[in-house]
């Protein structure tokens, strides 16, 4: 597993990467460094499926794929609250996307799991939440480590806001490219795993072999 | 088939699950390891790299699809043997590809390699036998035994764990009848071929290369 959070790390560098080059296009001030928190990828733990999930509104809308891309189609999902209490369950469609109303604002834990012992899962940021819900309890750890915000910056917020949800568009799509080509299992991957079998094999012979020496 | 990370660990007995797989799956591994020999060391790492890579051949079965396992071929051929084959194929899953993790490694194993180790005990003798559809037959038998033991476990493990996933139990066996004839078809080809070319991969006699109708005639 600690090889997999290194990847992360290299996906949310990429990610401040294109973030920047939005930012320096567009011109956006502050306003878009507040909001772009809210798109940084989370921990999305890597299992058999692929989980991606964001916000439009108080709808948290998520996509679920196999490794190869295939949707994940009726699947069920649930979304967990920090404190381990479901705070709301959907299905996915027939394209693997599945839309649920936020009714907390806090870290969901969002688990697909097609019942037949396949999952994966997702954990979506309190703070890509709308502030207007009612925080849940993870929520205000978050809240205060955050600096407050002008009221003019919040102006400027809203008059940027369909600007934002142009970007906010493209980051998903972006997001969701990057996703499917970081879990994608590779070749070198298949051709690495079995050169470790080779290896331990040798190993396996060595032991063999002294065990064999010592009873000859 | 993997039970995946994180499932387990979040109930009590989910954790004391994965504590129990982990200890049965040890005590399975010591056993493989005892009984391999000097000869059989490449029969285990060219299965575990076969299981290693099946893992990621999908295929597609109505609204959803499935893949290769090979635990019923592992067990006819290997054995007790299958539990480190196993272990070694899911480490390397666990680690190149994300699939499951080091929590669910043990019971992960277990569910595979155990009814590995069954269906070596059930039809590693008929797999023997001269005639070849009695072969394809322990072959066919094996592969499919093998998915719907290990999805009975699967489905066993999810619903002693506790309350969510209880009713998921039942489906898990239904998704993965598909799969079992699938991969019972696979395993019977290999059980059959491999006992024309390489029959000592089964300690078994070599079957003649004829076809089926010559031998039912």
């Amino acid at each position: 597993m600690g090889s997999h959070s290194g990847r992360w790390s290299v996906v949310s560098g990429h990610f401040w990467s294109v973030a920047g080059s939005i930012r320096g296009k567009c011109g956006l001030s502050a306003v878009l460094c507040l909001a772009l928190p809210a798109l940084a990828p989370t921990a999305a733990a890597a299992h058999e499926i692929n989980v991606f999930a964001s916000v439009e509104g108080h709808t948290i809308r998520g996509k679920a794929t196999y490794h190869e891309g295939e949707p994940v189609r009726n699947a069920v999902v649930k979304a967990i609250s920090p404190a381990g209490e479901e705070i709301g369950q959907t299905k996915t469609d027939d394209e693997g996307r599945f839309a649920l109303d936020a009714r907390l604002r806090c870290d969901h834990r969002l688990l697909v799991d097609t019942g037949d012992g396949h999952g994966g899962a997702y954990t979506l940021r309190a703070e890509a939440l709308p502030k207007d819900l009612p925080e849940g309890d993870a929520a205000q750890a978050h809240d205060h480590a955050k600096p407050r915000e002008h009221p003019a910056a919040v102006a400027a917020e809203e008059s940027a806001h369909e600007h934002l949800e142009e970007i906010h568009d493209e980051i998903v799509q972006l997001r969701e490219q990057l996703d499917a080509y970081e879990h994608r299992a590779r070749l070198t991957d298949i051709l690495g795993g079995i050169g470790y079998i080779a290896g331990i094999t040798g190993v396996a012979y060595y032991y063999l072999g002294a065990r064999r020496k010592r009873a000859g | 088939m993997h039970i995946y990370e994180g499932i387990l660990a979040a109930t009590p007995h989910g954790r004391e699950l994965l504590l129990a797989g982990a200890a049965a799956a040890a005590v399975g591994t010591a056993i493989g390891l005892r009984k391999l020999d000097y000869e059989r060391v490449p029969k285990v790492a060219v299965l575990s790299a076969a299981f290693f890579v099946a893992s990621l051949i999908h295929v597609p079965l109505g609204p959803t699809s499935v893949h290769l396992v090979l635990s019923g071929l592992l067990g006819l051929v290997l054995g007790w043997a299958a539990f480190p084959a196993v272990l070694v194929g899911l480490i390397l899953q666990a680690v190149f590809l994300s699939f499951g993790g080091p929590s669910t490694l043990g019971i992960n194993t277990l569910v595979m390699a155990l009814p590995a180790v069954a269906c070596y005990y059930l039809f590693h003798g008929l797999a023997r036998d001269g005639n070849e559809p009695r072969a394809f037959l322990a072959g066919f038998a094996a592969g499919a035994t093998a998915i719907v033991l290990g999805a009975l476990l699967t489905a066993a493990v999810l619903m002693l764990a506790g309350r969510e996933f209880a009713a998921f139990g039942p489906a898990v066996v239904a998704a993965y009848l598909p799969a079992a004839a699938i991969e019972g078809l696979i395993t019977g080809s290999v059980v059959v071929f491999v006992r024309k070319v390489r029959p000592e991969l089964l300690d078994a006699p070599l079957l003649p290369s004829t076809c089926p109708e010559v031998i039912d005639g």
